[in-house]
């Protein structure tokens, strides 16, 4: 069909994508112009317009500085250990939910789940210190009877361990949420004639189940692989001093205290870029690798 | 003084650009910007004439002038009513002031802001920035160029805002024309700020504020619960040694009792570890490169390998509940801002009337001499540039009337709000709270002028006044003395970026993730990093200003 002809069968529709498109422009494109400022020394106080370009040479400084590449070290690391030891819980829990025969009893138990969603960082952290940390109940509770209490909120060693406990107890309720809906279009009838020819529970979640969410799975992993340099900074931010910035200084806290707090915007600038096109070069590959397996990815060239 | 005073371009600005010395990248170090110093002496001419202001005469005089604070152990019989016509024209502003309070409820449903607007005849929309994090959002804030009608921040959040100077002269109006000279007979309150704080409110040649809390005022003094010390039957300590063992006799973490806080920065001062630089045989010595420094980093680590610092300040940011921790007696000594101590008598005086804090008396880490230092800047008060003239003539009206000294009636309005409603009087005619009056009332007006407000205080204990005069007036004598007193430095951006990656690094020692003896590393990497441009810079200033 000419262009004109659909032009004017689908007007409406595009008419209405407008706005949407409108906030996509004013939101991410237009201040991501603002990353040219990575290419020069940037102040504030002259504007983009006066302060002088300077190239590459806040790359060079970035790739050539030595707590830049500790931060990314312990990003990667953080998000290496949250892949395996995270990922799989929201699944499995919506799956387990998902097994729960009584309505009232899956409402209950999801509201609980989700809650923790809702609270912030600040919350959650002071939270797991008033029950494990140095004074709080566990560690009372063991000196009432006599043993020492380990040090679980201040030991760097362990850091990687509490910080996805953390997200586990906060965010993996609300993670089950897409899981649900998925398990939810599987076809009942495939189950039954499953049940029919005998085949185990196991053998079910199996050879229907997984098969069923691997689509959203692969979605959320590719989608979770170009975040890889994200990992949060609020919760990292709130713990840095309890166990050193050797354990907990991440690739965004590096760019609040080595760049906005001493007012070199270009240097975070640069580290933000660099973020960005990490994460973009592993969402193209990870897209690849998913077409490869037949499945759809993110996009597809149509 | 030579000059004349209507030129303005005689300051001593430094302009370096700093160099990096690493072999690296040839190109400017990122953040490497403009530093600037200007001394306060040479800036007479652009300030105010000082003419003194005393309503009232108070009950204890302070032995040090400039430094000292006076103490009024009753109030006031009578009252001065010193402003008789409003000051303000109608006008409306929005103005932003920090708060370490929690927020009163906004204009139109508070009668405190209501009472005070009206006898201003003006009014003031406040907009609160929480006083905590308020080094965290203010480069933001002000990169963003969005500031109020009025804006007052504390000086040691300005000067730690990345090129400051910059900012200040792009944001703020210019209030040279109106100030200079002697304005005691249109502004009387305002000429009696001392001299000192308004030099300090010139920024690269220009009066930009009106200063705020023009007393020096101690950042850090450390304070004890007085009543448990004296209930386990401990002394006052000699040195840092006699403190740490008297924090092993009380700490017990079965009872939830621990003996400190966070309290390296004060161990600091006690210690004398200078503010930032020594003057040794002309050169000058960074505070981490003293053995005072080395002596405070050890003595704290072994404060918390011993267990002695309450958990909760090692596990949280910025030991956020540390000042509950220290009224539910679970931590023994803290240190906090001098206001900490009024503030916590007057909550506790109702909860638990045995309850007394006072500092630590005074005494060095080896048993000599500490050396407490005083900020000597106060905060700053600006008005937003492009202000119509007759706008800021009606707001400098403003902050006259807010500066009336205590003793006035001005004073007792904004300070303590509407008699009968915000507080009644006691038998001595002292203004006591009532419910409303903390819930309407949290410093709003009172950063809008600049009082050397005496020590007085009604509702906390009846030992307040006098303790805290004698404490204050005899804590002064021992003051740090700094080779840069009155000269306000805008640092190069890598000396200031050094500063977090070492600390850092000290943090990791003292909290026993990191060995003492790597101390000397970190030092070398901070020299190396940052720290020796910074002394080149500094080195300069001091020749500049011929103090070498």
């Amino acid at each position: 069909m000419p262009f004109l002809a659909r032009l004017r069968r689908d007007w409406q529709l595009l008419v209405m994508t407008l706005p949407a498109l409108g906030l996509v422009l004013v939101f991410h494109y237009v201040p991501t112009l603002g990353n040219v400022i990575a290419f020069q020394d940037y102040t504030p106080y002259d504007g983009i317009s006066s302060s002088p370009w300077v190239g590459l040479y806040n790359f060079q400084w970035l790739l050539s500085d030595p707590e830049f590449w500790q931060a990314i070290r312990n990003t990667v690391t953080i998000t290496t250990f949250q892949l395996i030891f995270y990922f799989p819980i929201p699944i499995a829990l919506a799956i387990l939910l998902d097994s729960v025969l009584s309505r009232k009893l899956r409402l209950f138990i999801q509201g609980i789940v989700y809650m923790p969603h809702f609270f912030s960082w600040v919350l959650v952290v002071s939270l797991f210190q008033q029950i494990l940390g140095g004074a709080g109940l566990l560690a009372q509770t063991l000196r009432q009877h006599g043993h020492e209490p380990w040090d679980i909120m201040t030991n760097p060693d362990a850091f990687i361990v509490l910080v996805t406990a953390e997200s586990v107890w906060k965010d993996a309720g609300w993670g089950t949420i897409i899981f649900l809906a998925a398990l939810s279009a599987i076809n009942q009838n495939l189950y039954e004639a499953a049940a029919v020819d005998g085949a185990s529970r196991w053998r079910r979640m199996w050879h229907i189940t997984l098969p069923g969410l691997r689509p959203v799975i692969l979605l959320l992993l590719i989608l979770r692989l170009g975040d890889a340099l994200n990992v949060g900074f609020e919760q990292f931010f709130l713990q840095r001093d309890a166990v050193g910035s050797h354990a907990a200084e991440v690739l965004d806290t590096f760019v609040y205290w080595r760049t906005l707090m001493t007012g070199a915007w270009s240097y975070g600038a640069a580290a933000g870029l660099f973020k960005g096109v990490v994460g973009l070069i592993l969402i193209v590959i990870a897209n690849k690798v998913a077409h490869r397996f037949g499945e759809q990815g993110i996009y597809k060239r149509s | 003084m030579t000059q004349s005073p209507t030129r303005r371009g005689f300051l001593g600005l430094v302009a370096l650009t700093a160099l990096s010395a690493c072999a690296a990248p040839a190109g400017p170090k990122p953040g490497a910007a403009k530093a600037t110093a200007a001394a306060m002496d040479k800036l007479t001419a652009l300030v105010p004439k000082y003419v003194p202001l005393q309503v009232v005469k108070p009950d204890i005089t302070s032995s040090v002038p400039g430094f000292g604070r006076d103490g009024f152990l009753k109030y006031p019989a009578t009252l001065v009513d010193s402003i008789t016509a409003k000051p303000g024209k109608g006008g409306s502003y929005k103005v932003m002031v920090p708060t370490w309070s929690p927020l009163p409820p906004p204009l139109g449903s508070n009668s405190y802001y209501d009472a005070v607007n009206t006898d201003i005849g003006a009014t003031i929309d406040f907009n609160y920035l929480d006083g905590m994090t308020i080094h965290e959002k203010l480069p933001t804030l002000l990169a963003g160029g969005d500031v109020a009608d009025v804006t007052t921040v504390p000086g040691w959040a300005l000067t730690a805002v990345p090129d400051y100077s910059k900012a200040v002269d792009g944001l703020f109006e210019d209030l040279t024309p109106y100030l200079a000279g002697d304005i005691s007979a249109k502004y009387p309150a305002l000429a009696a700020i001392p001299t000192l704080a308004w030099q300090y409110s010139v920024f690269g040649g220009k009066l930009k504020a009106v200063p705020a809390w023009p007393t020096p005022m101690f950042g850090l003094v450390l304070f004890h619960r007085k009543d448990l010390w004296d209930k386990h039957g401990l002394t006052a300590p000699k040195s840092a040694d006699e403190l740490f063992e008297m924090g092993k006799q009380v700490t017990d973490p079965k009872e939830k009792r621990w003996a400190f806080g966070d309290i390296f920065e004060i161990m600091r001062e006690i210690f004398r570890v200078p503010r930032k630089w020594r003057k040794e045989g002309g050169k000058l010595v960074h505070a981490y490169e003293t053995p005072e420094y080395e002596a405070t980093v050890a003595w704290m680590r072994k404060v918390v390998d011993n267990g002695l610092v309450h958990p909760n300040v090692l596990s949280a940011k910025q030991a956020a509940d540390a000042k509950e921790l220290f009224k539910s007696g679970q931590m023994l000594v803290t240190s906090d801002g001098f206001s900490f101590w009024a503030e916590t008598l007057i909550q506790m005086s109702k909860e638990n009337p045995d309850f007394w804090m006072e500092p630590v008396p005074i005494f060095g880490g080896d048993g000599g001499k500490p050396e407490y230092r005083v900020n000597q800047d106060p905060s700053y008060t600006f008005i937003k540039k492009g202000t119509p003239k007759e706008k800021i003539e009606e707001l400098l009206g403003l902050f006259n009337y807010f500066s009336s000294p205590f003793g006035t009636q001005e004073q007792l309005l904004f300070n303590n709000g509407v008699e009968g409603k915000h507080f009644t009087r006691d038998a001595t005619g002292a203004p006591q709270q009532t419910e409303l009056g903390p819930k309407e009332i949290v410093g709003s007006y009172v950063w809008l002028g600049g009082r050397v407000d005496p020590i007085f205080e009604s509702q906390a204990h009846p030992n307040y006044v006098q303790a805290a005069t004698t404490w204050w007036n005899s804590a002064v004598q021992v003051r740090h003395q700094d080779p840069f007193d009155g000269i306000r430095v805008q640092e190069p951006g890598d000396f200031t970026a050094a500063v977090k990656p070492f600390e850092d690094k000290v943090t990791d020692i003292i909290r026993g993730r990191r060995d003492v003896s790597t101390l000397a590393q970190a030092i070398d990497e901070w020299r190396k990093g940052g720290g020796d441009a910074g002394r080149e810079f500094y080195q300069k200033v001091l020749t500049d200003n011929g103090r070498a």
